[in-house]
């Protein structure tokens, strides 16, 4: 078999678990239990070997968290900003762990089993790759301009809008580059074949169901007491 | 007849200029048919017509009539169409979409809606018949060039389809993907599937130009020959075009201009003509003390595991112009980065001017320490291999003070000569977003040039100039150097670096594998070649007429004496040199 899944359970799975639980953790407003959540998440990433990975995806939420806390220690709100930091990387924490868990290819493929259409598909599946080609065009840009003498540094900041906008151009040119190769391999095509043969088996059915049982009960019991 | 244009004219929306002008040609089955022509002249335009990307994707006036494989393109959409003509456009990065080969591979299939069996048996094909088996996992954007161009000809070929049309496929290519390419393009082509390609890079190894293959000659935007290429590059019309074989011999004034090699010797033995070296590098005593000194520097990019190069020892003098060569993947960007301040080394010595390049820092936060830049800014320059990242500003001409301002560098008078040598004065107020690829790329080299740095790396800086400015571009290089500056060209086209350069670094398998000086570079011809490089063409001549060759500008002459003793042998591997 050249095109197979990947994955055990069907992505579909992993969605209805995501969101089930990311609805709990939006509806917790204990630091204890909001705690208790990340450390299992910790916990999980390192016997995953994941955790230098989502470590260094924290360290990208760090700006959000220190303005959380400077504008709580001046609304001297300082315990509410720390539960929403708590909040927040948990959140992030769970959003991890599902892209890590699913391929955005087969995510996107799974979910047009729902009708979702294949644009938006796409869409999910591929972006994320044209993240990293921009993110190494913008690095050759400051580079450029660094040799030049512009850092974005001081006043040099002064220049960052015309860099925006020359990145701008250039992400133009690769989304035009994209769709005219996209084009020519027959993405209008009205049927194609899916890569992926997904089915909802009893297993995935039951993991749903606890998943969803288990967010509630958490949320229950926070609620209750 | 499975191409038929009848007298068909493009224009793109927006544009008052026409991109075609009544071309009429038509294509048989089973041709391999070759586009030729420089930047602008409709290359890609016509090949867009084909499948149709042109009126439906590409809007504009479209004039006359087009017949492939029995249909109308501009009555069928694209996706009726690209089973038929399959197209693979410039810059293979921006195509490659998937998450694996294996998916990028099979996404065409997928499109033509056929059953999974039926995917699968195509897709073990193409692995096989490619040589892909290996990558079929692999993330596409990990790999070379070479590799990358291999994979999109591979799965345009899965599809099967009548007419395949390239353009540019060899662009990005080192000299050994080149050779590979070129191979399996030829493979597919005697399978039955009709070739067309469009391409500037029309060297031996692409094997594009043979004395009885068809070619087309485009000139703004007409079609201004059509027949075999031997005729054709004899004409005057395709000057400007020409390949380094016969260009030696039209800048030698002979009549006769041999797109083979076999050929060439042929007319050399029959008219007794010799090559004549008038090496202009500044001699030896004109080059000045060391600029940089590398004492056993190993360099790791970004996150890479490996590091990229290897107890790398390498001075460079001012006043020297030093070629940088290897194959694709070799190091050569990494290590001009780290000569110009942007990539600091794992270990070993680095100094500019007698100072270290890097000082390691520690990070504020006391942990991890950090090696950073001391070179001033404006000491170094790099010209990138696309300068669409260098250029932001509104004018021309604000670009060309821009550097020069913020740095406090460079002569009114020199920024005066670059601007009339490299033929700016009609661009100074035009905004370089709206400036052809060609006319990017004198801008973004007169910007880098015009503060006058110490140390100036540049990455395939006639890579899409055409013939006249790249020799113009050539001149510039000695003259910086005549000026005192130091010169690192980064290049694939060694017909360049003989020319300006008289010492060749060669980095292969993660070292500085080779240094070579202007000298019998007749008897270096398999060193390049197994070094993934494609030796000048004026190399393989003099080694075939048993003459000594130590690079710069060469034309032929004729010989008083019978001194010429050719060689029976070919010299290197080269299967069918043009």
């Amino acid at each position: 078999m050249l095109v197979t899944r990947q994955t055990r359970f069907d992505p579909r799975t992993t969605v209805v678990i995501t969101l089930s639980a990311l609805v709990a953790v939006l509806l917790v407003n204990d630091s204890l239990k909001l705690g208790l959540v990340l450390f299992i998440c910790a916990f999980m990433m390192g016997k995953t070997g994941k955790l230098a990975m989502w470590l260094n995806y924290c360290r990208l939420l760090l700006p959000l968290i220190v303005l959380l806390l400077l504008i709580g220690a001046i609304g001297g709100e300082l315990a509410a900003a720390g539960q929403s930091v708590l909040k927040i990387l948990t959140l992030g924490s769970l959003a991890f762990w599902f892209f890590q868990a699913v391929p955005p290819e087969e995510l996107a493929f799974a979910l047009m089993k729902w009708r979702l259409p294949f644009g938006v598909a796409f869409v999910i599946a591929y972006s994320l790759r044209y993240v990293e080609l921009i993110r190494r065009e913008w690095k050759t840009v400051r580079e450029v301009q660094q040799l030049r003498g512009l850092v974005l540094k001081g006043r040099g900041w002064w220049h960052l809008p015309d860099l925006l906008g020359l990145m701008l151009v250039q992400v133009f040119r690769l989304g035009d580059e994209l769709a005219e190769a996209l084009e020519t391999r027959g993405f209008s095509t009205p049927a194609r074949t899916s890569p992926f043969t997904f089915r909802l088996a009893l297993r995935d059915y039951l993991l749903m169901l606890v998943g969803i049982l288990a967010a509630v009960v958490f949320c229950l019991f926070n609620l209750k007491f | 007849m499975l191409l038929e244009l009848d007298r068909v004219s493009f224009r793109y929306r927006g544009r008052s200029e026409w991109s075609l002008r009544d071309i009429s040609l038509q294509v048989e089955a089973g041709e391999f048919v070759t586009l030729v022509g420089t930047n602008g002249s409709g290359k890609s335009t016509l090949l867009r017509l084909l499948n149709g990307l042109i009126p439906h994707f590409y809007e504009g006036e479209l004039q006359g009539s087009i017949r492939v494989a029995g249909l109308n393109p501009q009555e069928q959409p694209v996706h009726q169409l690209f089973g038929r003509v399959a197209l693979l456009s410039q810059n293979p990065q921006a195509q490659l979409f998937s998450a694996t080969v294996r998916q990028e591979l099979a996404f065409g299939l997928e499109s033509l809606a056929l059953p999974r069996p039926e995917i699968e048996a195509r897709l073990a094909e193409v692995a096989a018949y490619f040589d892909l088996g290996a990558l079929l996992s692999a993330k596409p954007d990990e790999l070379s060039g070479g590799e990358q161009q291999r994979v999109l000809v591979a799965a345009m070929a899965a599809l099967r389809p009548a007419v395949l049309a390239l353009d540019e496929p060899f662009a990005m290519l080192d000299y050994a993907e080149i050779r590979r390419v070129s191979r399996e393009l030829e493979r597919l082509n005697q399978a039955g599937t009709t070739m067309l390609v469009a391409e500037q890079r029309l060297g031996p190894a692409t094997g594009l130009l043979k004395e009885g293959r068809r070619c087309l000659l485009l000139e703004n935007g007409r079609l201004v020959a059509d027949g075999p290429a031997g005729p054709i590059f004899g004409n005057a019309a395709a000057t400007r075009l020409l390949p380094p074989l016969p260009a030696l011999f039209e800048r030698s004034g002979r009549t006769q201009r041999p797109l083979d090699l076999e050929k060439a010797v042929e007319v050399c033995l029959e008219d007794k003509l010799v090559l004549e070296s008038q090496p202009d590098f500044r001699a030896a005593g004109s080059i000045g003390g060391p600029l940089i000194d590398l004492k056993e520097v190993s360099l790791q990019p970004g996150q890479a595991v490996q590091p990229a190069l290897n107890g790398v020892n390498l001075t460079l003098h001012r006043a020297e112009v030093v070629a940088l060569l290897g194959r694709n993947g070799a190091g050569k960007s990494t290590l001009a980065r780290h000569l110009v301040g942007l990539q600091a080394q794992q270990s070993g010595e680095s100094r500019f001017d007698g100072q270290e390049i890097y000082q390691g820092k520690r990070a504020w936060w006391g942990r991890k320490a950090f090696k950073k830049s001391t070179l001033k800014a404006g000491r170094a320059g790099m010209l990138y291999q696309n300068p669409g990242l260098q250029l932001f500003l509104p004018t021309v001409q604000a670009e060309l003070d821009f550097g020069r301002n913020l740095l406090k560098r460079g002569k009114q008078s020199w920024l005066r000569e670059l601007i009339e040598r490299l033929e700016l004065a009609g661009l100074l107020d035009r905004n370089p977003f709206t400036l052809s690829g060609g006319e990017k790329k004198r801008v973004a080299l007169a910007c880098v040039l015009a503060t006058e740095p110490e140390l100036v790396a540049l990455d395939e800086p006639t890579a899409g100039l055409d013939y006249r400015h790249a020799q113009t571009v050539t001149g510039l290089l000695g003259d910086t150097a005549g000026r005192g500056g130091t010169v690192l060209l980064i290049t694939h086209d060694l017909e360049l670096a003989a020319n300006v350069a008289p010492r060749w670094l060669i980095l292969d398998y993660k070292r500085l594998a080779h240094t070579l000086t202007a000298g019998n570079l007749q008897d270096r011809v398999a060193l390049l070649e197994d070094s993934g490089l494609e030796p000048p063409t004026s190399a393989y001549l003099a080694g075939r007429l048993g003459q000594r060759y130590s690079g710069g500008p060469t034309r032929l002459v004729e010989s008083s004496d019978s001194t010429i003793k050719p060689l029976r042998k070919p010299l290197s591997g080269l299967d069918s040199p043009c």
